[in-house]
């Protein structure tokens, strides 16, 4: 529906106030909103990544440690539960995340900006916790059932919440593409282009993927819950 | 967000933790990875540029004392005379009956 400025009363003489506020407030308030980081990250953690991505690349530029510590704040966390949520045990979780950050810190001299920062980073988590996935096979999944792995084996995961563990032993049941679009569409609030970007496919593919893996998770829940 | 209504209840809830204080301590590791890893980069560039400069040093000083060996190889007619007569007149048979050299007279 378009908006309409509001009916002028032919017998209203101070009709300009009105016009002001429909042509030059709403259109200017509209403008610093979008602007604004409280608007572009409302519903979204890491648009701010993706605002600061610039900043952390003009600060490498300058001081090579000091733009890595910056990049290190914006994205240790969400890599780290990237990648946990693929990996599920913390320790090895740990050991990917630091390879994964000496990884980054040895590409961003040769990272050309072919892609966001954001996305770069991600396809680079990505990819170390699938080389290690291939590895070891199913070892997360084995962790998430607390009846085959006595818990004391991951005592990082609470076993007690039952609801959050039968809904990532869903995710992790999933096609390994699925689960990647899943958690980074859902938990890292991604948009399809960039999720399709980190995992190699088109937007479209993410988002058939991602109804597809919300349909099994719902079945599974249903049938376990 | 994409929304996802059946999951409303438990939400992004993760069972996972961490150790108390483990991303600060995982910060402190990474950083002094890179710096470790930073500090030997300059060391094996350092190495490689004073194993290049050695290397040029030391082709500098072979091409100078080469430069400076006399050359004593001796020259075809110097050779010559130190023939014996016989030995002269051996050559020449040898060369007046080579087919080859014959081809050029």
């Amino acid at each position: 529906m378009v908006a309409r400025p509001p009916a002028r009363n032919p017998t209203e003489k101070n009709h300009i106030g009105r016009d002001v506020v429909f042509y030059y407030f709403y259109p200017t308030l509209f403008l610093l909103l979008h602007k604004s980081e409280v608007y572009t990250n409302k519903h979204n953690p890491h648009r701010m990544a993706t605002h600061c991505d610039k900043d952390i690349l003009e600060a490498f530029d300058r001081n090579p440690q000091e733009g890595f510590g910056l990049l290190l704040e914006h994205f240790q966390q969400p890599l780290y539960w990237h990648i946990r949520r693929l990996v599920v045990s913390h320790l090895d979780t740990e050991d990917i995340t630091q390879e994964v950050f000496v990884r980054i810190y040895e590409g961003l001299p040769k990272f050309r900006g072919q892609a966001s920062l954001t996305t770069w980073i991600y396809r680079i988590a990505t990819n170390e916790a699938l080389r290690w996935l291939k590895r070891n096979k199913r070892r997360g999944a084995l962790l998430l059932d607390s009846g085959e792995v006595a818990p004391q084996q991951e005592p990082h995961i609470n076993y007690g919440d039952i609801e959050a563990v039968v809904l990532q032993r869903a995710i992790s049941r999933l096609p390994r593409k699925q689960q990647l679009v899943f958690n980074l569409c859902y938990y890292d609030e991604l948009d399809y282009e960039e999720v399709a970007a980190i995992v190699g496919c088109k937007p479209s593919a993410v988002k058939a993927n991602y109804h597809l893996a919300k349909k099994s998770i719902k079945e599974f829940l249903i049938a376990n819950l | 967000m994409k929304e996802f209504k059946e999951i409303d209840n438990i939400g992004k809830r993760l069972p996972y933790t961490t150790p108390e204080g483990f991303f600060e301590g995982q910060r402190a590791t990474i950083m002094a990875r890179v710096a470790d890893r930073t500090h030997k980069s300059h060391t094996l560039r350092r190495g490689t540029v004073a194993l290049w400069a050695a290397a040029v040093a030391a082709s500098v000083v072979i091409a100078a004392v080469v430069a400076t060996i006399p050359d004593r190889t001796p020259s075809f007619d110097q050779m010559l005379a130190q023939l014996t007569d016989e030995q002269c007149n051996s050559l020449v048979a040898s060369y007046t009956h080579d087919v080859f050299l014959a081809d050029f007279e």
